[in-house]
């Protein structure tokens, strides 16, 4: 499954915008602020119905407008490459997906004209990966971003993992506000509430911790062939690289330390346990790359991370994402390049979108390229 | 948009304040009362002053009402020993629709949502439990709340907090499809899940 077609109206810088794309490598280039980027993040607002870089809407509808449409049609290959190329509800060869986005009202989204109820039916159904400079986050101190990131991954491949996300996240913000309610105070709790808002809690906290697990199992292996090959680990010269989950569900006694917490939780008016505490730590020789990582060993980890992200994707769904990276050849030094360029010839890997400010560069790394490739001069 | 009249512009500016109604329709309806006889207009700005002046919440169900007793509450053909327990009287209205439940209600005015800064002592629930204390004739109680996680969380609230009148209790199915508020919901199918509502 790939992306011929792609009509933006009033989408950020573009006022009306359409293009058709081949279903192997297509090369953005463009001066800075002309608008490449927004072609990603308006792909990837096809699959994900967001925007990768705001969490509102609103960033991306034209300045002084007050709603924007993207509009998709994605086709089958002619000849089919790696796995199976099928998306349940496809009628024929091609649908199309439909998104418009209005101020002060409810998305819509379309699929081959027909509505959808609940708009998480259609994640996962367009797999999609991004890789983009403001990926770093990954590496600050908040957990958060790195949760976003296997969240990311796993609301993408398990529709019922989304479904227990969304609930946590919907009770978790219920029981904190109830907490703030209290206003420190332990009397004014309504317990009867309270207890059944930890009952869900804990109840999802079991499902996720599970999930989570289990999703690293098949992750991580992955991840280490990608890091080797990206760092240029041998077997002689290894760094030991590792990626570990550490969440309080995984202590014994979590559930008795979820309820003692509650008078501390009052006083803090938030919720101190569960796996929105979750983190996830990358070690090389068992010490950590956030802290101690070198410039190299953190730009290769965080590739490995996103490429392993593709072909976990990929593996689960029986099909490629498309493949969307942003500014890649600004990051990397030539010995990296060179990695990515050989995984970008595998011929699992399907669609791919890759922008470049640069078009003499992006020529001069393609001239050797095996896979079929289409420039888009913006 | 401009009218050339102030008394046009006014009364499109009210009528544009109803929900679903932008300023183009505001005008079609204001140029459509110029046209009707001025009788229809008083009958209409009465009935409307009328509705704002005398409608109530009747004090048992909490449901629209003329008197201080609605008009459900007070009849005698209605089966006292059931109580549906709904978030809104709109609720009410569209299972009324489906004459297919002949007991009574109870119109809770929303779901708990500490986060909308709606607590179980913002709706209707202590005014239920009181009910109950009144009337030993109820039985049952079935609840028809839309289908939400905050759906959900009022009916548990609610089933913990009546446990002591060992009532039956029930959930109307979920024929409603999901996503969709009670009162859009089919007719037909909401009727038939009152019947076959499930045991909870
Ligand atoms: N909501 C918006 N309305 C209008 N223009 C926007 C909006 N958001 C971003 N832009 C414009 O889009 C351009 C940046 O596009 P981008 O895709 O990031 O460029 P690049 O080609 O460098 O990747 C800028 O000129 C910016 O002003
Ligand atoms: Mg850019
Ligand atoms: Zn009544």
């Amino acid at each position: 499954m790939f992306l011929s077609s792609l009509r933006l109206y009033q989408f950020k810088n573009y006022e009306s915008f359409g293009a058709e794309f081949c279903p192997d490598v297509n090369i953005i280039v463009g001066k800075n602020g002309a608008g490449k980027t927004n072609i990603l993040d308006a792909i990837y607002y096809l699959a994900l119905t967001k925007s990768y870089f705001h969490s509102t809407d609103l960033p991306s509808i034209q300045h002084e407008k007050n709603l924007f449409t993207i509009k998709g049609i994605f086709s089958s290959p002619l000849t089919p490459k790696g796995g199976t190329d099928t998306i349940e509800d496809t009628k024929g060869l091609n649908f199309n997906i439909f998104l418009g986005i209005e101020k002060n009202q409810k998305k819509i989204l379309r699929f081959d004209e027909v509505p959808y109820t609940k708009i998480n039916e259609h994640i996962g159904k367009i797999p999609v990966v991004m890789i983009a400079p403001a990926d770093d986050t990954w590496l600050h101190a908040g957990s958060e971003a790195r949760r976003k990131f296997f969240d990311g991954i796993l609301a993408q491949i398990d529709n019922l993992y989304l479904g227990y996300l969304l609930r946590y996240n919907h009770f978790l913000t219920q029981r904190n506000s109830l907490l703030k309610q209290c206003e420190g105070r332990t009397n004014r709790i309504d317990l009867t509430l309270l207890e059944q808002y930890d009952e869900e809690l804990l109840y999802l906290c079991d499902k996720i911790f599970e999930k989570r697990t289990a999703f690293l199992e098949i992750f991580i292996p992955i991840f280490l062939e990608y890091y080797d090959f990206i760092a240029g680990n041998s077997t002689e010269n290894t760094e030991s690289p590792a990626l570990s989950y550490v969440s309080q569900v995984a202590q014994e006694d979590f559930k008795q330390q979820f309820k003692n917490s509650l008078t501390v939780d009052i006083f803090k008016q938030r919720t101190s346990f569960g796996i929105h505490k979750d983190d996830f730590e990358g070690l090389l020789n068992g010490y950590s790359v956030r802290k101690f990582g070198s410039q190299g060993q953190q730009k290769s980890f965080l590739l490995a991370l996103k490429i392993a992200q593709f072909f976990v994707i990929q593996q689960q769904k029986g099909f490629s994402p498309i493949l969307l990276l942003d500014d890649i050849f600004d990051k990397l030094d030539d010995f990296r390049m060179q990695k990515l360029l050989e995984i970008l010839q595998n011929p699992i890997i399907g669609q791919t979108f890759i922008t470049d400010a640069r078009p003499e560069r992006s020529q001069h790394l393609f001239k050797n390229f095996i896979k079929k490739y289409q420039f888009l001069e913006l | 948009m401009e009218f050339s009249s102030k008394l046009i512009a006014q009364a499109v500016k009210e009528i544009a304040k109803l929900p679903g109604i932008g300023q183009r329709s505001a005008l079609r309806l204001a140029l459509h009362l110029l046209k009707q006889p001025e009788a229809y207009t008083n009958t209409l700005s009465q009935a409307l002053q009328d509705l704002r002046q005398k409608v109530r919440y009747c004090q048992k169900c909490h449901h629209l009402a003329d008197e201080n007793i609605c008009e459900i509450c007070t009849s005698p053909k209605r089966d006292n020993s059931m109580i549906c327990v709904v978030e809104s009287s709109q609720d009410v209205l569209a299972i009324e629709n489906t004459n297919q439940y002949r007991g009574l209600y109870h119109v809770l005015g929303g779901v708990i949502s500490p986060m909308a800064g709606i607590a179980p002592q913002d709706l209707q629930i202590d005014s239920l439990l009181a009910r109950l204390v009144d009337n030993k004739e109820v039985k049952e109680i079935i609840f028809a709340l839309n289908p939400t996680m905050d759906g959900d969380t009022t009916i548990f609230y609610i089933t913990k907090k009546i446990q002591p009148f060992n009532l039956q209790t029930s959930a109307i199915a979920r024929g409603v499809p999901v996503g969709s508020e009670l009162e859009y919901a089919d007719e037909i199918t909401l009727g038939r899940s009152i019947l076959t509502r499930l045991k909870m």
